[in-house]
């Protein structure tokens, strides 16, 4: 049974000062999809996540988060089936201690104390962060913040959860580790995924749809590979392809190879075009893995 | 720029909350109504014989706390100066007595007074005791624990999260301020004239606060975001259990031997 998670319709948002940030923004995302908001700075991508939480109020147009308008009376219930964690993770962690932030949101749910103990032990070893339970945030590093952020929101178990600029000021190894708590949580917890982002090379491993937006608009909508493949698309929004799809694109170009059906985005991917390719000039399937094992 | 380290250094002191000494295991809301007491009764206290009694408990706690005396007394003391000197500086010259030296210049003169000296100086040990007495409760309570027992106290929700607040973001505006500071320093050519240190200074300023008030809005969101709806709870129970009636006892019986002395004008002036 597929379920509409979130729809929009016609959503304007203007800011106090009067600045458009979105315009005319139809969406729908469904029940445990993966969908990256992509687009340039500035394009209206955060504005839109606050939107999805009932933090702002659309100037027009309506909002619906699980079949419940995003309004009034339904705001509570709203937040507690949508998880929104912030860019920078300093804004979400306010408490003295790492315990406290991450039980904040469930003690506002009134849950029970053990449920919350529990949800909170889960929650940390999620991220893998146990043992960090009495630590001040301004003692984290970047990466743990982040981590920590998350943790935050995943103790209210959000059937949504709403990521802004996750992998934004992480080292390699920390964006490797979220990647893969992130892929955990939908597989095992069936999350619905909603983040924003402008890093291509994160979306292809993670992601299954893309909605483009530039200056308030949504531009493009499609899967992973229809937006990726389309460069005019992705330069009129300040986008690139993953770095791993240009040499495969370079060569379409120059040698006029037949890649275009298949353009590579992700490692797995390339790997496997590689191989396509050996097989079509003759070397053998397993040439590469024996180069590798002599090495 | 050192200085704000320093000042971080200064606020954020845990490293002692976590030894196993005596005061350290006492509970958080005890702690805190005994030294609040200690405050009240040195305010009251005026004999050198009460001080004394009172610093000797203060020094006592602190061995027992195995908290090192010299970083005790450096700590308590640092601070005396930014509390007391505004009132202590004045008062040798202004305490009517006999007169210890006069300084003047062409025929005027102003006496300083043996009773003025000594008024100071029992002042300033009556500001240390209230200070070291602070300071014996932050450096044995965590500030999470200290805020929980002002729960408990019934203090008013919004007074404690701000205060809970103010403590977790001073460290990030401190490293922000650090952060412009070096930023600048790294545009700087050559000598500045005053006026351009003014100048930029007063920008400095102007930048923090509105990176504080944007910063205030995104932290209400956030907590929005997680189902706030303007008021605060927290887990966990705390228990007061023989040793903290036993401390809390004695505490209060010091105190009343203080205000006993006090009061039958038994210790020397």
């Amino acid at each position: 049974m597929i379920e509409v998670a979130i729809e929009m319709e016609g959503i304007r948002y203007v800011y106090p000062d009067g600045y458009v940030a979105l315009d005319g923004v139809n969406l729908r995302i469904m029940k445990q999809e993966r969908v990256a908001i992509m687009g340039p700075n500035g394009a209206g991508k955060t504005t839109l996540l606050m939107l999805i939480n009932g933090l702002f109020k659309p100037s027009k147009g309506h909002v619906n988060v699980l079949g419940m308008p995003v309004e009034g009376s339904n705001l509570r219930e709203v937040r507690m089936k949508v998880g929104l964690a912030f860019q920078d993770p300093d804004d979400q962690l306010f408490c003295p201690t790492l315990w406290e932030d991450i039980t904040f949101g469930p003690l506002n749910m009134s849950l029970p104390e053990e449920e919350i103990t529990r949800r909170a032990k889960e929650a940390l070893k999620a991220v893998g962060l146990e043992g960090y339970e009495e630590k001040p945030p301004h003692h984290l590093s970047v990466g743990e913040k982040k981590k920590a952020a998350i943790a935050a929101v995943l103790t209210m178990k959000p059937e949504i959860l709403i990521l802004d600029e996750p992998t934004a000021n992480l080292d390699p190894g920390s964006r490797a580790e979220l990647i893969e708590l992130l892929n955990n949580l939908h597989k095992t917890q069936g999350i619905t995924l909603i983040v924003a982002t402008h890093d291509v090379n994160f979306v292809p491993m993670l992601m299954d749809r893309v909605y483009v937006l530039n200056k308030g608009h949504v531009i493009a909508e499609g899967s992973v590979r229809a937006i990726f493949s389309n460069f005019k698309l992705m330069k009129e929004a300040n986008l690139e392809p993953p770095v791993i799809a240009r040499p495969f694109s370079l060569l379409n170009e120059q040698d006029g190879t037949d890649f275009t059906e298949s353009l590579p985005f992700t490692i797995e991917e390339a790997l496997h075009e590689i191989r396509r390719l050996m097989k079509r000039v003759g070397l053998r399937n397993n040439s590469l893995s024996t180069c590798n094992s002599e090495r | 720029m050192g200085l704000l380290k320093a000042f971080e250094d200064a606020v954020y002191t845990e490293k002692f909350t976590a030894v196993n000494g005596m005061l350290q295991g006492i509970d958080p809301r005890v702690k805190f109504c005994i030294f609040l007491a200690f405050i009240v009764v040195a305010v009251a206290a005026k004999t050198v014989t009460s001080l004394i009694i009172m610093f000797v408990v203060v020094t006592v706690f602190t061995v027992a706390s195995k908290i090192p005396l010299r970083y005790f007394f450096l700590r308590a003391t640092f601070f005396i100066p930014i509390f007391a000197a505004v009132i202590v500086l004045p008062l040798p010259f202004i305490t009517p007595g006999t007169t210890l030296t006069m300084i003047g210049y062409n025929g005027n003169f102003i006496f300083i007074t043996k009773e003025g000296v000594y008024k100071a100086l029992q002042f300033a040990f009556k500001i240390w005791i209230c200070v070291a007495s602070l300071t014996l409760l932050v450096l044995t309570t965590r500030f999470t624990t200290l805020i929980h027992a002002m729960e408990r106290f019934k203090i008013p929700r919004v007074f404690v999260m701000m205060t809970a607040v103010t403590y977790r973001f001073i460290f990030l505006f401190i490293n922000e301020t650090c952060r412009i500071l070096l930023a600048r320093e790294a545009r700087k050519v050559g000598k500045e004239q005053r006026i351009q240190v003014m100048k930029s200074l007063a920008y400095i300023i102007g930048t923090l606060f509105i990176r504080a008030y944007e910063r205030g809005e995104r932290v209400y969101l956030a907590m929005t975001a997680r189902a706030y709806a303007g008021e605060t709870r927290s887990l966990g129970k705390m228990r007061c259990g023989a040793r903290d009636w036993v401390f809390g006892v004695t505490s209060v019986l010091i105190c009343l031997t203080v205000l006993l002395i006090e009061f039958l004008h038994l210790g020397s002036v």
